[in-house]
């Protein structure tokens, strides 16, 4: 008996057999339905999502003229506010760390005791950004310094290749409503390095990051043919450091903030 | 917004109602597209010693319940019978049973099978007798071509495509079927009945893969077919599944190319390209005598899938340096760093990233419940694919070739309800679904990943800029993609249909008639997504926009549309059914009626088909005045109309005159009308607009509101069986077409916001006519043998929808005079020879041995000599190519498609035994495919009118380039080894290449138990 013959024989005894059938019918449609649903290829999956969250990482230093405390808050464009709370003159906030916020345009709210102002900034996508507020009153402005992107390593700012182990960067911005600076020299305690940055820095503008060698310095400011004020500063290696001159020249102040 | 409505007959403007109640009319008849499925068995049977007709006698059909009993002629008509092979058997009271086998039953045709019963008497057991296959098929009012099963496994191709194209009047050219000079558009394509044309893409097609051991037949009708067939104006090509069978059979096939020379080694002068295929059948009773199974499950794969002539590269360059350790460092030229080189060798036989991967599942399911069956059939193909295109630049960037994943599936439902003897009812119900997408192999559905560098950084890519990829190598001008290199834009598509079908038949005396209805609604959805640095570039810059979908989508519509190609699917890809990016429903309809009178020396087959086309496309509401929101970059509601409808009678008419039983005359007229392929009229929104604003050059612009292709078509045969071996068919064709696609200009009138635009119209017309003779010698002596061969003269005013490119960007015109067209094949042929051995002859060595060989050649097609007015845009290393999307700078010498291509021959070989081994029958064989390894020349440089020299070499601009820093004389070693040996610049520029394919064998085995 061949094996058809023996199906077909098996297929014909009793009840077994309408369930043998049934079973038999299933089975095949039953294979068919799953190959269909495990085997199309799927085309329901979303390949752009609707909305995005970008963020970008701030500091607020206040070195507005006349502005011993501000209190800061940053407002978006959907009302949404972040608070940076009171800064103090020469002080940043946060201290020593930077704030993540939604990425987009901001509109930043800088009250103190002689009025609320705004500035409209930008907070650019993935991008770690110091905002300086600076400038006597009716002159004050924003300046915002995009430092790297915020994923990127601290010592790999925009592409470039690592800074050396022993090295660290150092930016540079005027905040003073009228001095001129042409340019910094640092000389370093300790180790045989003196560096110039000729570099002619307007109010409200900056420099960009330079690197230099990890030691204990000391800046001296250098406007026309003249020492405009020095300062100090110790720089570790694989750091990045913003010097800020800033106030009138009569009070001419400095600080140098760690950015990363 | 108002509907268009648009009503011909024989094209001209009828009134709506008439229409309307004809419709109505046909379908209170009863109606369909049942299409093909089914054929007929009538004979007579006569006492054999006086040669009296046997009235009443018993006629059946073994393994069915169909049978007939005859009338008071003796004659009897069994209908509606699935195709296949059949056993017949005649009984009658005092005679002893007479069975018939081998009969063949073909689909819309009648196979006469006649029986002479002796009497009890005379003979005491049943008579077996074997019929053969008819040389003229007597009841065909057309020309039609049987491809059966046996015809299918002995030739030496497993593709079905390259079957059908042996049959006269069908040719293929640059891999596309065309049948009798219409466009590949326009040939139509069955399964099961099921309408499974490809109405989607421009170079035509069937949806749906089969198995090649899954068919029972192959049905071509190279025109003139009956009022049933719609939606194809050129050619019907009709397949139909096998039925499961009474007992249980197995099939087991495993076939190879690859002999241990995959990669790059030669085996018998031939390269292995990765090929493998398996293919498992199994058919038999699932409910004896009830219920059958016939399925088939086939993996196919290929490294390569479509093999082309491919050299490895050189030994030395010019200057003596060995390519296979010379260094070659970046120029720069292209912005990438000058101290990276690559060592530039490629191995010879295989282009990488063009593998394909397929898994197909074919099968039917047949229940007869006589007067009831029903039957299911099902085909479902699952593919992967690398779209690496014959491009040797990626061979430093195999990592990003982009991957695309299709899948299809049709279902088919077919009840057949037997009214009578006489008289059936049949319907269908189908369904289709075919989706796919195209991405990048290493990122895959998370499209912003694709530009972003921080993404590809965790795969080692090394980008530029957030989103600007590695700088393309370019070694002395030649540009290789450095890893990492996107090469992928993300797409995909849905595209279904439901269908059903109703169709009556009965048989009145020598009238068989029929009438029928069919109606298909498609769901079509598409989308698409490119230009990706720009995309991520301008979602990331503005993170407002972006934190929300309504204002993201805003963004998109005013800053990105041109990156977006999307309906039925929104911008983010999600599926939508309305509203600006809603699907497309295109509706195609029919009712037809059908009279089939059948007397001895007269087939009369006459039929009116009644066609409704909704092609759903975009209609301007003042093509004249286009108006487009330049904000969002859409087309108001205001500026839109809803696309018009077609109404159509197409009239048929076909004649046979069995002169003899061995001389048959047909003639055939007939009307046909179909929609254009619709991948014409379908553009997303913000694609539409694009092209509407008209910043660029588009050569694929959108047909607004496109109306029917319509046919008008002739054809004269004669066939006449001059032995008891052989026989020839002679047909002739005449056709005029119309209303064809092609790419033109648009003047609007003033104060439009454009002066002008592009679109594809109905404005070719083509007249095509032709000889088909073939000849074909039934097996005597071992041998059988086939000759087809095509008298071709195809004119049109264009060839495809996009040959007015190149003039109207130049001077707004496009030809309308009649030229020959591309893919006119003036001669063309094959020869079909086997020689075989049969059981108990020739000796152990050569019994059931068997060789053939297959010759096609053809006489070349028409091409346009011209030069390119320099190198224009174009990069150096495509030598000034006229890249067939922009023939602009063409300039034609002398009239266009005035010039040939040279003729054409390809022999293919088969050889095969079957040895039993174990009770189980094994056949061994192997298939040579272009056996002589010859190089055929199917395209040109149209510059030179050679496939071997574009000239570019010895041009003033050559001269130039190898003088300067950059290209030096190593560049016309490159030019030589990359361009002239392996036409990189022609996959480039012209998307095709010049030669066929070279040699490749196969070796497989089949055993069947």
């Amino acid at each position: 008996m061949g094996l058809s013959e023996k199906l077909i024989k098996s297929n014909t005894q009793g009840g077994i057999m309408l369930k043998n059938r049934k079973v038999r019918i299933l089975f095949t449609l039953g294979v068919g339905i799953v190959l269909y649903l495990t085997g199309c290829v799927d085309t329901s999956v979303q390949p752009i999502p609707d909305h995005f969250d970008f963020r970008s990482q701030v500091n607020i230093v206040n070195v507005a003229e006349g502005v011993s405390q501000a209190e800061v808050s940053l407002v978006s464009k959907d009302g949404s506010t972040v608070s940076f709370g009171n800064i103090a003159f020469g002080a940043e906030s946060p201290a020593g760390s930077f704030t993540e916020v939604a990425a987009g345009s901001k509109t930043m709210i800088f009250k103190h005791s002689g009025g609320t102002e705004e500035f409209k900034i930008t907070a650019d996508t993935d991008r770690k950004i110091r905002y300086f507020v600076f400038g006597p009153a009716g002159e004050r402005d924003v300046f915002n310094f995009v430092q790297r992107y915020t994923f990127q390593t601290k010592g790999s700012p925009n592409s470039e290749k690592f800074f050396p182990k022993d090295s660290c960067q150092i930016a540079f911005f005027n905040g003073s409503s009228d001095a001129t600076i042409d340019g910094f020299i640092a000389v370093a305690s300790g180790i045989d390095t003196t560096v110039a940055f000729p570099k002619t820095i307007g109010m409200g503008k900056g420099a960009a990051y330079s690197q230099i060698k990890a030691a204990d310095y000391r800046f001296y400011v250098i406007s026309g043919s003249d020492t405009l004020t020095t300062f100090t500063a110790k720089l570790d290696q694989q750091k990045r450091y913003t010097a800020v001159i800033y106030d009138a020249t009569a009070n001419i102040k400095s600080k140098v903030f760690t950015d990363d | 917004m108002t509907k268009k409505k648009f009503n011909y007959f024989g094209g001209k403007i009828m009134i709506r109602k008439f229409y309307t109640i004809l419709f109505f009319a046909l379908i209170s008849f009863s109606l369909s597209l049942a299409q093909t499925g089914s054929g007929r068995i009538a004979g007579k049977v006569i006492d054999k010693q006086t040669g009296e007709a046997l009235i009443g006698a018993n006629v059946i059909v073994k393994g069915t319940n169909f049978g007939a009993a005859t009338d008071a002629n003796g004659e009897f008509l069994i209908t509606h019978l699935p195709p296949g092979t059949y056993s017949v058997r005649a009984s009658y009271i005092g005679y002893q049973d007479v069975v018939v086998d081998n009969v063949r039953v073909v689909s819309g045709l009648t196979s006469e099978v006649n029986f002479e019963l002796p009497s009890q008497e005379v003979a005491t057991k049943t008579v077996v007798i074997v019929a053969q296959k008819p040389l003229v098929e007597k009841t065909a009012t057309n020309a039609i071509r049987i491809i059966s099963s046996e015809d299918i496994n002995s030739l030496p191709t497993r593709s079905i495509d390259a079957i059908v194209a042996l049959q006269p009047g069908v040719v293929q050219l640059n891999g596309v079927t065309y049948i009798r000079g219409s466009r590949a558009d326009e040939t139509g394509y069955t399964l099961e009945g099921a309408d499974v044309k490809n109405i989607l893409n421009s170079s035509g097609g069937s949806l749906v893969t089969v198995t090649p051991d899954a068919l029972q037949e192959v049905l071509v009708q190279a025109g003139g077919y009956t009022a049933q067939y719609g939606n194809a104006n050129a050619g019907i090509v009709s397949q139909d599944f096998r039925t499961g069978t009474d007992e249980y059979h197995f099939s087991l096939r495993a076939e190879t190319d690859n002999f241990g020379n995959y990669p790059g080694e030669e085996f018998l002068g031939t390269y292995s390209y990765g090929y493998s295929d398996y293919v498992v059948t199994a058919s038999g009773p699932i409910i004896k005598n009830k219920l059958k199974l016939f399925v088939s499950g086939e993996n196919n794969f290929t490294r390569d899938f479509n093999p082309h002539f491919f050299y490895g590269n050189p030994v030395a360059y010019s200057d003596g340096a060995l390519f296979d350790t010379t260094k070659v460092y970046d120029t720069g030229a292209l912005g990438g760093n000058k101290e990276d080189y690559r060592i530039l060798k490629w191995q010879p036989g295989n282009i990488p990233g063009r593998m394909r991967n397929r898994y197909t599942l074919n099968g039917t399911l047949l229940y007869d419940g006589n007067p009831l069956l029903i039957r299911l059939a099902a085909a479902f193909t699952w593919q992967r694919r690398q779209r690496g295109g014959p491009n040797l630049f990626n061979l430093f960037n195999q990592e990003r070739i982009g991957l695309a994943d299709n899948s299809n599936l049709l279902l088919n439902l077919k009840l057949t309800y037997l009214l009578g003897s006489n008289s059936y009812l049949d319907a269908h119900v189908n369904y289709y679904n075919g989706r796919g997408k195209s991405y990048d192999p290493v990122f895959k559905d998370d499209v912003m990943a694709y530009s972003d560098s921080l993404e590809n950084s965790k795969y080692g890519f090394q980008y530029r800029t957030y989103t600007n990829g590695p700088a393309t190598f370019d070694f002395y001008g030649f540009p290789f993609n450095r890893p990492g290199t996107r090469l992928s834009n993300y797409s995909k598509f849905d595209n279904s249909y439901i269908g059903g079908s109703i169709a009556y038949t009965t048989q009145l005396k020598k009238h068989a008639l029929k009438a029928g209805a069919s109606y298909q609604r498609w769901t079509v959805r598409s989308y698409f997504v490119g230009r990706l640095n720009s995309v991520v570039r301008t979602i990331r810059d503005n993170p407002e926009l972006a934190s929300n979908r309504d204002s993201l989508e805003f963004l998109i519509g005013n800053k990105m549309y041109r990156s977006f190609n999307n309906y039925g699917y929104d911008v983010f890809g999600n599926e939508v059914d309305d509203g600006l990016f809603a699907p497309k429903h295109p509706v195609l309809a029919s009712a037809y009626i059908e009279d089939r009178l059948e007397v001895k020396d007269l087939i009369l087959n006459l039929g009116l088909r009644y066609d409704y086309i909704n092609m759903d496309s975009y209609a301007l509401a003042n093509p004249k005045r286009p108006v487009i929101d330049e904000e969002k970059h859409i087309l108001p509601d205001s500026a839109l109309s809803e696309s018009s409808t077609y109404s159509y009678i197409s009239p048929r008419l076909g004649l046979s005159f069995p002169v003899t039983d061995r001389t048959v005359f047909h003639l055939q007229y007939g009307k046909f009308v179909q929609s254009p392929s619709l991948d014409i009229a379908y553009k997303g929104m913000y694609r539409a607009v694009e092209i509407l604003q008209g910043a660029n050059m588009f050569p694929d612009p959108v047909a607004y509101d496109p109306q029917p292709i319509r046919t008008t078509s002739y054809e004269v045969g004669f066939a006449q069986q001059f032995s008891d071996y052989a026989a020839v068919d002679i047909t002739a064709f005449y056709k005029d077409i119309k209303g064809q696609i092609q790419y033109a200009s648009i003047v609007t009138d003033p104060g439009a916001f454009t002066s002008r635009y592009v679109a594809y119209i109905n404005q070719d017309f083509a007249t095509t006519k032709g000889l088909e003779v073939s000849l074909k010698l039934r097996r005597v002596e071992r041998v059988s043998a086939q000759v087809n061969y095509t008298y071709s003269d195809a004119k049109g005013t264009n060839s495809f929808i996009g040959s007015g490119v190149g003039s109207v960007n130049v001077n707004n015109e496009v030809p309308t005079i009649l030229l020959p067209l591309t893919y006119n094949f003036t001669h063309s042929g094959s020869i079909f020879f086997d020689y075989r051995f049969g059981e108990n002859d020739g000796g152990p060595i050569l019994e059931r041995l068997g060789f053939n060989v297959l010759i096609n050649f053809n006489s070349g097609h028409p091409y346009t000599v011209a030069k390119q007015l320099g190198l224009g845009q174009a990069q150096a290393w495509t030598g000034g190519l006229i890249p067939s999307s922009d023939t602009r700078g063409r300039r034609p010498i002398g009239p266009p498609n005035s010039s040939t291509t040279p003729w054409q021959f390809n022999v293919d070989l088969r050889v095969d035994k079957t040895v039993n081994i174990g009770g189980f029958d094994f056949n061994f064989y192997f298939y040579v495919q272009n056996l002589f390894n010859t190089k055929n020349v199917i395209n040109v440089y149209q510059k030179t009118g050679n496939a071997y020299d574009d000239g570019f070499l010895h041009s003033p601009d050559a001269e130039k380039i190898l003088a300067s820093k950059r290209f030096t004389e190593r560049f016309a070693d490159l030019y030589e080894a990359i361009n002239l040996g392996n036409r990189q610049h022609v996959f480039s520029t012209y998307g095709y290449d010049l030669f066929g394919s070279p040699r490749q064998i196969r070796l497989g085995v089949l055993v069947n138990f």
